[in-house]
């Protein structure tokens, strides 16, 4: 079960835990203005979200070297668009492409995934550490 | 009690013979198309186990060419997968 | 070399085992523990037989040395039915 045509590298930015189009749409928005540190309330109110909704997309996406962030008061974070790496930033890029022209399969990409116990047990046997950026 | 056991066994790989191929047309990682045929192998080659006792005076040699190949893919499979861990295929 | 294959197939189990042990430790994902445990019965499994046909040859080890490869089979179809959809 292939995902037809989407790049291997938007298919491991997927696997890194971008589980849900909520997710998506934050790390979009956030890339259009890369240069404005958006608190978790901004991002709720920006795509009507709930505010624990923005809060744990802004978080995962964290998580995946996609953002930074500035710790607040009371968990308001400000999170800014800055990919760890060139190959993240491209695939963040492709993402954009796959998310206006071919929205379907990306919707189908994301939540079709196989569990996580079959992913860990393939990931298992790669002997360089299968998380690390830069493959 | 042993052929109780031996066919218990060949049971038990031909369902996770079964399981690998699931777990192949899920991801479409080749990898585990590989342990299922491993698998498999191993499964024919407890049949062969069994077979072979019943008849002692046969050879015996293919029985262990048949794990031998059963491990040699998994190590392929192993190796497959880092080899391309640079240009993944799924 | 019969002895060869058997060593080979023992390497490789514990080379699977070690690796799928690593892999349950980062991915706290339970199905890799069984299978895990199953390759290192694999691994026993062959060892046994090593010594079995070579070491001791006048004991027979056969119910024995089988034993720790059925075990392992039975935990991996345990970890696949019931943690393969974690």
């Amino acid at each position: 079960m292939t995902q037809a045509g989407l790049p291997v590298e938007l298919l491991d930015l997927i696997a890194r835990g971008i589980g849900s189009l909520e997710v998506v749409e934050v790390l979009l928005v956030l890339r259009r203005a890369p240069e404005r540190a958006w608190r978790v309330t901004e991002v709720a109110h920006e795509l009507r979200l709930a505010t624990e909704t923005a809060a744990a997309a802004l978080a995962v996406l964290h998580a995946a070297q996609l953002l930074e962030m500035d710790r607040g008061e009371r968990a308001d974070h400000a999170y800014r668009y800055a990919p760890a790496t060139a190959a993240l930033r491209g695939a963040v890029d492709q993402l954009e492409v796959a998310y206006d022209t071919r929205p379907v399969t990306l919707v189908k990409a994301l939540y079709d995934r196989p569990p996580r116990a079959v992913q860990s047990f393939a990931d298992a046997f790669r002997l360089r550490k299968p998380d690390e950026k830069g493959e | 009690m042993e052929l109780f056991l031996s066919g218990a066994m060949m049971a038990a790989y031909c369902v996770a013979t079964l399981f690998f191929v699931r777990f192949w047309r899920e991801t479409g990682d080749r990898f585990f198309l590989a342990f299922g045929v491993a698998f498999g192998l191993l499964a024919l080659q407890r049949l062969g186990l069994t077979l072979s006792a019943a008849h002692p005076e046969g050879d015996d040699t293919w029985l262990y060419l048949v794990r031998l190949m059963a491990f040699l893919i998994i190590l392929w499979a192993i190796v497959d997968k880092n080899r391309s861990a640079a240009a993944r295929r799924r | 070399m019969t002895v060869l294959v058997y060593l080979l197939c023992a390497v490789t189990s514990l080379a699977c085992a070690v690796l799928l042990f690593r892999g349950f430790r980062r991915s706290r994902a339970r199905m890799l523990l069984w299978s895990a445990l199953c390759f290192a019965g694999f691994c026993l499994n062959n060892v046994l037989l090593v010594v079995d046909t070579q070491l001791v040859p006048e004991i027979d080890l056969s119910i024995w040395r089988t034993l720790p490869a059925a075990l392992g089979l039975a935990l991996l179809l345990y970890g696949f039915v019931w943690d393969a959809d974690r």
